[in-house]
């Protein structure tokens, strides 16, 4: 293991790597930094970016995107009270707190550092956890892939959004967009009506890009607030004794509840800090003081979405299953750059899953420098107006989505989808089932074909073989959870 | 919202509608395992019931709704403005190439969303379309859409 993670290292310490991991994290936290813009629209924005690199190093970027953007997002919510992405709603409870009592410094110092020590621990975590889990799941045939991308996708429906019908919904329509384009076993067109760029299916770099950045850009069109005014007096950075006495096990059990929560899919960042403010509150001795501006309110949060990160690389590298829409959109990019994720990578690139490992801990300390002595010049960013914002956005995403196929209808498309989820948003559709149903449908397809192949026809093969009904069964019980909930309570109540 | 949710609920039938007749237009064999047509026809059969579930919870109020208007009238025109000016962006960009067709989208989106000074709008526009241009022409070696004036 130790030899691989060198070798990694010694990938990652070439200048053209060093140079996009440092691209990929300072756009994440200017993503991060930025109200409206979240990882999710960031990562899909920058996909075409990433077509002129080797896949490790378009993946190195990408990933850097990612992680960058969870320690931005901690910027707006300590200065402004306003999460610069979902998962640091947490963080503005007690972040905005300890700025108004003159302590913004320490709380975006704890929320730094916090992030560096969970974001290293979940490297640690992936490093430790991912080669067994792959050595397992090598041994799953296209049954066991089926049911597992079939959990994969419930347990997102099921975690993501307000309502388990409107997530169905999502889940539903994504699969039905993937069946558009040619049938990858018979070769018969579908849905494409003649439009020779619908023969391919539908670019996932048109949907995820309408879906997330351009109904990003319609919400933040509609609302003409001026930039919002912040915090400017940032002081004493580096928290003293008594601070890290009350953070440090705060900032350890916020990375392991990141990290675990992370590497099932579907929770996502914003349900892993959730749960690790809820945890603190919980076992502190004082709980009534959460919310008015102590430190463990900030270090837990701000550990657990940093921790989620590594752990959310577990589902999308060893399973091939992205467990978070930003998730979906790397597997989407790595499946257009040649590389399928899943045990396989292992076993026939494991230079690229070391040099991405590698690469997170290099990230780490890159956003450690960048986020203590330059935080002025994150909030300074809040100053940029939505005037200026919105054209611009707009334009990176219509020139990166033509330069994908040098195609404009793939353009047209992106504009079809970010009205789709502009309305999506509107009525409290979760995007993110959509574009993972569309990328996982024609694998999914493929495998059931292959099962099928295999068992003469019989859907038997599916109940017969233990892993693929355990998988199966745990999807069911994931559909039918809030269904028995539902049934408990009113049980309860009678 | 709630008549937003309705509206939605019978788009939703319509699609699903729509994906049913166009499914079952599928050639459905057994002989490649399931046919082409299982997955789009089995989706569209189950958008159709959610749909139908939606507009009942809706209708019931068992289904959890924010109780405001879709969008304020001022918010509505902002949107469709920028639509709009998008659209033409693309409807432009393959006739007048990418240079100008940047340039002037820059140039209505602030000019209108901004309400900025002539002057300060056109300086704005022209370095947005450089560093675009720069990015991804110069950088990235991407082909960009050229116009009758070769830019």
């Amino acid at each position: 293991m130790l030899e691989n993670l060198i070798a990694g290292f010694v990938t990652v310490i070439s200048p053209t790597n060093l140079l996009f991991c440092f691209l990929g994290v300072t756009m994440g936290t200017i993503i991060g930094v930025l109200p409206g813009v979240g990882p999710v629209a960031g990562t899909a924005m920058l996909v075409p970016f990433t077509f002129g690199m080797n896949p490790t190093t378009a993946i190195i970027m990408l990933a850097g995107i990612y992680y960058g953007a969870m320690y931005g997002g901690s910027t707006t919510s300590i200065l402004v009270n306003l999460p610069g992405e979902s998962s640091s709603v947490m963080t503005c409870l007690d972040g905005y707190q300890m700025g108004r009592k003159g302590r913004a410094g320490a709380a975006l110092g704890i929320s730094a550092i916090g992030s560096f020590i969970a974001g290293t621990l979940s490297v640690i975590g992936l490093m430790l956890l991912a080669p067994p889990l792959a050595e397992f799941v090598i041994r799953f045939g296209p049954p066991e892939y089926f049911a597992l991308m079939a959990l994969g996708m419930t347990l997102v429906i099921s975690l993501v959004g307000e309502s388990m019908v409107k997530g169905l919904i999502s889940g539903a329509f994504g699969i039905l967009l993937g069946t558009v384009g040619m049938d990858p076993t018979s070769g018969i067109e579908r849905f494409s009506y003649g439009i020779p760029t619908l023969l391919d299916g539908l670019s996932f770099v048109s949907v995820s890009v309408g879906l997330f950045a351009i109904s990003e850009v319609l919400e933040m069109a509609e609302s003409s607030s001026p930039p919002p005014s912040y915090i400017d007096k940032i002081s004493n950075l580096l928290p003293n004794r008594e601070d890290w006495k009350r953070a440090i096990f705060p900032i350890l059990r916020g990375s392991a509840i990141g990290f675990f929560a992370c590497a099932m899919p579907g929770a996502g960042a914003t349900v892993a800090s959730m749960l690790a403010y809820a945890t603190e509150k919980r076992i502190s001795k004082h709980p009534e003081k959460f919310g008015t501006g102590i430190i463990e309110g900030v270090a837990a949060p701000e550990s657990a979405n940093n921790a989620a990160t590594g752990g959310a690389m577990i589902p999308l590298l060893v399973l091939g299953v992205p467990g978070s829409g930003t998730a979906a959109v790397m597997m989407g990019a790595l499946l257009i750059h040649g590389m399928r994720p899943g045990p396989l990578l292992f076993e026939k690139h494991p230079d690229f899953f070391w040099a991405v490992t590698a690469s997170m801990y290099i990230g780490n300390i890159m956003l450690l420098i960048l986020n203590l002595p330059f935080v002025g010049v994150w909030a300074r960013m809040l100053k940029i107006p939505h005037y200026l914002l919105i054209p611009l956005i707009l334009a990176i995403s219509s020139v990166g989505v033509f330069t994908v196929n040098n195609n404009l209808v793939e353009v047209w498309i992106m504009l079809l989808f970010g009205i789709i989820g502009y309305f999506m948003k509107k009525f409290g559709f979760p995007a993110a089932p959509v574009v993972l149903a569309l990328i996982l449908t024609p694998l999914m397809e493929n495998a059931l074909q292959q099962s099928l192949q295999m068992s003469h026809q019989s859907l038997a093969i599916f109940f017969t073989r233990p892993i693929s009904l355990a998988l199966l069964m745990v999807a069911m019980l994931s559909l039918l959870s809030p269904l028995a909930g539902f049934l408990w309570a009113k049980a309860k109540s009678s | 919202m709630k008549k937003g949710l309705i509206i939605a609920s019978v788009v939703l039938m319509g699609m699903s509608l729509f994906g049913i007749i166009e499914s079952s237009r599928l050639e459905r064999t057994m002989q490649m395992g399931v046919g082409i047509a299982f997955f789009p026809l089995s989706m569209s059969l189950v958008i159709g019931i959610l749909a139908v579930v939606l507009l009942v919870g809706v209708l019931k109020g068992k289904i959890k709704f924010k109780d405001k208007p879709l969008c304020g009238k001022g918010g509505t025109l902002r949107v469709v403005t920028v639509v709009a000016i998008l659209l033409g962006y693309l409807i432009f960009i393959e006739g007048i190439g990418y240079v100008p067709a940047t340039f002037l989208f820059f140039f209505a989106m602030i000019f209108i969303i901004g309400q900025g000074r002539v002057l300060k709008t056109l300086l704005t526009s022209a370095a947005f379309t450089f560093f675009l241009y720069a990015i991804f022409r110069v950088w990235l070696k991407s082909p960009l859409p050229t116009g009758f004036l070769g830019i």
